[in-house]
């Protein structure tokens, strides 16, 4: 047992770098997602990543599109939490077609707009972020 | 000479008797602990559909997200065992149980399918020291015993910390390259947040977004200071330096972007200032044996004159 307290600290040490290189999730931290800001979107990349158009997603639409609703329930729900403006564009544009319609396109642009942005700027310049998406598993 | 280097790795991460900082370390810890079930928003997903609860692998069996009732008593449990552990009560089980409520509640509280990864860090370093036991034993070989855990769970604290830096920083680079630093990542990361602060600090996140050769070189620096952060586990020296250039970066976010690391910048600083408080008590009680040698000189030659 002494042993066993002596080497334990090591195996969650072990455990960080496996998870760190390999990439992979372990239990109980499952789901974990480790460095989780660095790998899929974040919030704030989520709303430039969607705006940059479907082409850039992998993962299965029906995944995709109860993230963003939960997005859009979790900041367009309520007041006055972070991006509020901003996830209600996405929670919109997510209601009115995943495809990223025109229609949905612009209803992202015209939220940039209101913020004081350029909106077509936006839209350019989000798919430099392409490579920030990976589908969450 | 890798088994040579693995062996000695232990003695150059801390060196000599490390059992005073490996107890402050735990009691650190617990304060950590404390700060978060206080501060932290667990309760995002109250009310939400159960359509889209999502949690991950260890918490499917919840048929739904967390009520609001169940939440405020993890808290409550979560706020008394820290508190138990940084006066050094049942130790052992109440930082498991403290561990356990922020691993529970940091699962539930964005249904994204993960361990929110603002309590990462502390549930990270807390999982190192779930094998510790009691440092208040009746036993002298389980204090003993204790003593030699908790020093194995200092040190590879500190690697853990160092690894989590440097994943964060190795997989930005593994997953989108130079151009997360080197490109206008940043600038549109502080559009997007100012526009959910207000006041100066919306007017200065705006202000920052349009220096895009600045924030080029911080986003860089950030991701150089991450990817070398391994260093601290070798040379002490930059551990206190990069540290508070993390909570630095930290302070940044939550200032500019709304988002709240004060889990990690506190978990960090804990760690990697507990074998500095050692080395400063260290130089203490030199000084104070230093004083004490004069003055018993100084005594002596008054009773020989």
């Amino acid at each position: 047992m002494a042993n066993v307290r002596l080497v334990w600290p090591w195996v969650v040490a072990i455990l960080v770098a496996f998870a760190g290189f390999g990439d992979v999730e372990i239990w109980p931290f499952s789901g974990l997602h480790l460095f989780s800001q660095s790998r899929g979107p974040t919030h704030s990349q989520l709303v430039f990543v969607v705006s940059a158009g479907t082409d850039s997603f992998t993962a299965a639409p029906s995944e995709l599109h109860r993230e963003y609703a939960k997005v859009g329930w979790l900041y367009s729900g309520r007041t006055p939490l972070p991006h509020e403006r901003r996830c209600r564009a996405v929670f919109e544009a997510v209601e009115r077609s995943f495809d990223m319609s025109p229609e949905a396109i612009d209803v992202v642009r015209q939220s940039y707009e209101r913020d004081g942005l350029d909106g077509a700027e936006a839209l350019t310049s989000t798919r430099t972020l392409d490579s920030c998406w990976r589908p969450q598993r | 000479m890798l088994a040579t280097a693995a062996v000695k790795l232990p003695h150059i991460i801390i060196e000599g008797d490390a059992g005073r900082a490996a107890s402050r370390l735990r009691r650190l810890l617990g304060a950590v602990f404390f700060v978060r079930f206080a501060i932290a928003p667990f309760d995002a997903t109250v009310g939400m559909a159960t359509s889209l609860h999502q949690p991950p692998g260890l918490m499917t069996w919840l048929p739904g997200p967390l009520s609001a009732s169940t939440i405020i008593a993890l808290r409550i449990v979560g706020l008394i065992c820290a508190i138990s552990v940084m006066v050094r009560r049942y130790q052992p089980v109440t930082f498991a149980v403290s561990w356990t409520c922020l691993l529970v509640l940091g699962a539930t509280a964005g249904s994204f399918g993960k361990v929110m990864h603002n309590e990462v860090m502390l549930l990270l370093v807390g999982a190192a020291w779930l094998a510790v036991g009691s440092e208040t034993s009746e036993s002298a070989m389980r204090r003993v015993a204790t003593r030699s855990a908790g020093i194995q769970a200092t040190r590879a604290s500190i690697v853990i910390v160092s690894g989590v830096y440097f994943f964060t920083g190795y997989r930005k680079l593994v997953d989108t390259g130079w151009r997360w630093a080197w490109s206008d990542n940043l600038s549109w990361v502080l559009h997007d947040g100012a526009a959910g602060v207000t006041g100066w600090r919306h007017s200065l996140a705006e202000t920052l977004a349009h220096q895009t050769t600045a924030m080029r070189l911080l986003a860089s620096a950030a991701l150089i200071v991450e990817v070398a952060f391994p260093l601290c586990i070798w040379i002490r020296s930059v551990r206190l330096p990069f540290t508070a250039a993390m909570a630095c970066l930290h302070l940044s976010i939550y200032l500019f972007v709304g988002l709240d690391y004060s889990g990690w910048a506190l978990t960090a600083l804990a760690v990697m200032a507990a074998d500095f408080s050692r080395r400063s008590t260290r130089r203490t009680t030199k000084r104070s044996a230093e004083r004490s040698a004069h003055r018993t000189i100084a005594s002596s030659t008054t009773e020989s004159t």
